[in-house]
């Protein structure tokens, strides 16, 4: 995604600039359990997590990352690997191909988190996502949950 | 002393003018002895002694489809009591309806204008049956007489068609001779070459005589007048005669000498159906007459089928080929009858005859006040007539006819057989004494002159060419083509008035369509701010002439060209016109196709393409206008819908969204960004990043092409691109994101099909 190089800006930490927070409860950890439940809660893989649920998290969850100070560099590694498996399973069709590497994504957060305290409530998520993942369904929506955060946190001004 | 047609109708028109002159206090002359046949046919159609004029309410609050449930209760409309006029501008004011009855202050101020003009005109022209005809029609379309749906006029008409049917007629048989000129898009659609534009318009002209050609040959060989017609244009006619033996013969005739003339002409690309239905009288003003109705237009079907049937063995017989005409393609003329198209230009391409004829009178068409049909080919006359050369059938002799144009009304055609004014709608042009048979051509003709070219003195004011419409149009250089007609016409001609459907209310209704797109679109287009109704979304508040041209505006539809920005208003200022001057019926709506091109394509491509447009809107479901490839309902173009697809889906969540957004729709959030000037550099990211989302989630929506109602699938159309456009919204300058209600709005799921249509739109009036 090129974009335009703009002057930095930075907000002080808690000014979301969300128009309509779902909820009242000023982003706290909550959204990080609310999501981590739902996830746990799907019975038949990702695939499952409803999309309107998805974005209606992200768009919480998002902002509360960039409330974090969490910058996507932190996380490169990792999103970087979802990228390469994203076109390889474009490429392929076959979920087996990629299945190892599915799992492998896990140890590439974990060590940012180690890092970065920033990055710690992407990895929990994630993680739990991760475990979710059975089929080349379930990997699709994983994407699409990452793409989601990822785009509001840099709605919110996030790099 | 044989009673003739004329003077039956006459006399049912002059009893018609005398129940308008009685009701505005006028003393007309005295009435003849009612013949027997006037009698029989006021008996049919309810018309008694007591009968009085009054006001009239809106023929289409009536109209109600069956099939479809009914969404709101339709207001009771009245007609405003206006008379048709051009009042010295080329073209007559439209007339919304009213949503209360006419004051009797409006009532008595009306009456007085009707007494002046009888007192005018009635003098010397008690037996002017065309002048009667017009004063009928120009006051007598806004009042009613009898039923209060049904206007003077068409009471007036219906009944003199119907009395001269019964005219020799013991048996009471009435007869409906229907018509249909197919091949209409072959003719016209198919030709490549410069100034087609030009020629385009012409062809669709030189449809219009054809079609007035055979109404003149049914009326000149059954001996009927032309109150008999019940409908005529757009290559539809329908007339009413006598269901004997001779409208039988007249009719195959006819339709034979016809055909073997096209055949010849046009090489088959044209055909005319015509065939007739016979019912006995006392039908017509019973429900049983609309099935009379489709079922005359249902036998055209057959005709249709069975093209040049009669003309079989000339129409497979081979043919030696030449040199094709460079424009039509024809390829059986000889190719020393080839003639340059262009006389003005050098090294203009080879075209035959009608080519060449019609690219002339394309360049002539501008300012057309007057038609005059003759049988002499030594008219004087500026331009170059139209021929008609129809060969002799068995008994029938052969004839030749002339069409002869003039840019004044007032031309003095020593051997003029019938005179057409365009457009014209005043009374003292009627009475001019060297006019034999004059009646009122109307001709959706707008279209804007072009600037003389400086170097090129010799070429005739015309009308604006593509290039200049491109030229003409903001942001990107493009020619705009749109194509509408109305939904479901069929079927309110068949079933739309359940019990009510006879031939007077057919006749007001299909009177009333033809007014619309025939005169009062061009009103629009010449003059926007005074025929626009009050409640009209604006998609600019300019009133200067459109750049645009009518190619074909009648009947029921419409083919128009112009700057394409300009297109796009006027499609929008016609839905919304007709809306409003229909009453705002449910059942009564447009679809409309828009396609956007280079000067340079190929205008048959331009118009398959727009006519495509047209067919998706039709196929979603009707009103609703194809634009930028994407297809939704007008409201929703225009940010004033009330309910939208997401409405239903979102009614199944069990906490849904509870705010509808400020801004719904497309052109709210077109028009915002156009006032907050955002800068080029902003708004090509912009659009770039919602034509991305648009296409992401297009592509998300691929896998739901079987079954697009799953939950899976809504959720995915409504929700799964917004945190894209999130981020697209935190790309644009912070002026455009301090305005609370376009954020919100454009993040809400509500919006989410329009992406592709706003970024389109934004990034054409930015180019």
């Amino acid at each position: 995604m090129p974009e335009q190089i703009k002057p930095k800006q930075s907000y002080p930490p808690g000014n979301s600039r969300t128009s309509n927070p779902q909820t009242n409860t000023s982003t706290t950890q909550n959204i990080v359990e609310d999501i981590i439940k739902t996830i746990n809660d799907l019975t038949d893989g990702l695939k499952t997590y409803p999309i309107r649920n998805l974005v209606k998290h992200a768009e919480e969850f998002g902002p509360y990352l960039k409330q974090q100070r969490l910058e996507t560099n932190q996380v490169r590694k990792f999103l970087d690997a979802v990228n390469r498996l994203k076109a390889d399973l474009a490429e392929t069709g076959d979920f087996a191909k990629i299945e190892t590497e599915v799992v492998l994504l896990k140890p590439k957060l974990a060590y940012a988190a180690a890092r970065q305290r920033a990055a710690k409530p992407l990895g929990e998520v994630m993680s739990a996502a991760i475990d979710k993942v059975h089929s080349k369904e379930d990997f699709e929506r994983l994407v699409q949950l990452i793409e989601s955060i990822i785009a509001y946190h840099k709605a919110e001004g996030g790099k | 002393m044989v009673t003739s047609s004329k003077d039956v109708a006459l006399q049912v028109i002059q009893q018609a003018i005398a129940a308008l002159a009685k009701w505005s206090g006028f003393t007309h002359p005295t009435l003849e002895k009612e013949y027997p046949e006037v009698t029989r046919a006021k008996e049919i159609l309810g018309w008694k002694p007591d009968t009085n004029v009054g006001t009239l309410r809106l023929v289409f609050d009536s109209v109600d489809l069956p099939d479809e449930p009914k969404k709101e209760k339709i207001q009771q409309n009245y007609h405003p009591l206006k008379v048709i006029d051009n009042d010295h501008q080329e073209y007559p004011d439209i007339p919304y309806p009213l949503d209360s009855e006419p004051s009797s202050e409006q009532q008595k101020a009306f009456q007085l204008e009707i007494n002046q003009a009888l007192r005018n005109h009635l003098q010397d022209n008690w037996v002017n049956l065309s002048l009667l005809m017009l004063i009928l029609e120009k006051f007598g379309s806004c009042l009613s007489f009898g039923q209060s749906d049904i206007a003077l006029v068409d009471i007036a008409r219906t009944t003199a068609a119907i009395a001269t049917a019964l005219l020799n007629n013991p048996a009471e048989e009435i007869s409906l001779i229907a018509g249909d000129l197919s091949g209409i898009q072959k003719f016209i659609y198919t030709i490549s070459s410069d100034g087609a534009l030009k020629s385009l318009r012409a062809r669709s002209f030189y449809l219009e005589l054809v079609t007035e050609e055979v109404v003149q040959q049914l009326l000149s060989r059954l001996e009927i007048p032309r109150t008999n017609v019940i409908y005529a244009g757009g290559g539809n006619l329908y007339i009413l005669a006598s269901g004997t033996e001779n409208t039988k013969k007249v009719v195959q005739k006819v339709r034979e000498q016809f055909n073997t003339w096209l055949l010849d002409e046009f090489q088959g690309k044209v055909f005319l159906a015509l065939d007739y239905l016979n019912f006995p009288v006392t039908e017509i003003a019973s429900a049983e007459f609309a099935n009379h109705w489709s079922n005359a237009t249902k036998n055209l079907a057959l005709h249709k089928s069975q093209k040049f049937a009669d003309q079989i063995n000339k129409f497979i017989a081979p043919e030696d080929s030449h040199e094709p005409c460079k424009v039509c393609h024809r390829d059986d003329v000889e190719p020393e009858t080839l003639q340059p198209l262009n006389k003005h230009e050098p090294d203009s391409v080879l075209a035959c005859e009608i080519c060449c004829s019609m690219f002339d009178l394309g360049s002539n068409l501008f300012g057309v006040k007057a038609i005059v049909r003759s049988t002499s080919d030594n008219v004087d006359s500026q331009f170059f007539p139209l021929s008609f050369k129809l060969p002799a059938i068995d008994d029938f002799p052969g004839v030749n006819i002339y069409y002869y144009y003039f840019k004044n009304w007032k031309p003095i055609v020593p051997e003029s057989d019938t005179v057409l004014l365009v457009n014209d709608w005043n009374l003292d042009h009627y009475q001019f004494k060297h006019f034999k048979n004059v009646s009122t051509l109307l001709l959706g003709n707008y279209g804007k002159e072009n600037k003389t070219d400086e170097n090129n003195q010799e070429e005739a004011q015309g009308f604006l060419r593509a290039e200049e419409m491109a030229a003409k149009a903001q942001g990107i250089n493009r020619v705009g083509y749109l194509r509408m007609d109305v939904d479901r016409l069929g079927q309110i001609f068949a079933k739309g008035f359940g019990k009510n459907q006879t031939l007077p209310k057919l006749a007001g209704i299909s009177r009333e369509m033809s007014y619309f797109f025939k005169v009062y679109l061009n009103s629009l287009a010449e003059q926007r701010n005074v025929n626009i109704p009050q409640k009209i979304t604006q998609l600019s508040d300019k009133n200067e002439k459109y750049n645009i041209l009518f190619i074909y505006a009648g009947g029921d539809d419409l083919f128009i060209s112009g700057a394409w920005n300009e297109v796009v208003d006027f499609a929008f200022d016609v839905y919304q016109c007709f809306r409003a001057y229909t009453g705002n019926n449910p059942d009564i709506t447009l679809s409309g196709g828009i396609s956007i091109n280079d000067a340079k394509f190929p205008l048959y491509q331009s118009a398959e393409s727009s006519g495509d447009a047209e067919k998706a809107a039709k196929n979603n479901g009707r009103d609703r206008l194809g634009l930028f490839g994407q297809v939704f309902k007008w409201d929703e173009w225009l940010g004033t819908a009330k309910v939208t697809n997401f409405d239903a889906v979102n009614k199944n969540y069990n906490n849904p969204e509870t705010k509808k957004p400020s801004l719904l729709g497309i052109l709210p959030f077109v028009q915002k960004l156009e006032q907050q000037n955002i800068g080029v550099n902003y708004a090509r990211n912009f659009v770039r990043n919602l034509l991305i989302t648009a296409q992401i989630q297009e592509q998300a929506l691929k896998k739901f092409e079987e079954d697009n109602k799953s939950e899976e699938a809504l959720s995915t159309r409504y929700y799964l691109h917004l945190p894209k456009i999130a981020y697209t919204l935190a790309r644009l300058p912070k002026n455009v994101l301090d305005d609370n209600d376009f954020r919100t709005s454009l993040k809400s799921p509500y919006n989410a099909p329009y992406f592709r249509a706003i970024a389109t739109w934004i990034e054409l009036l930015n180019r």
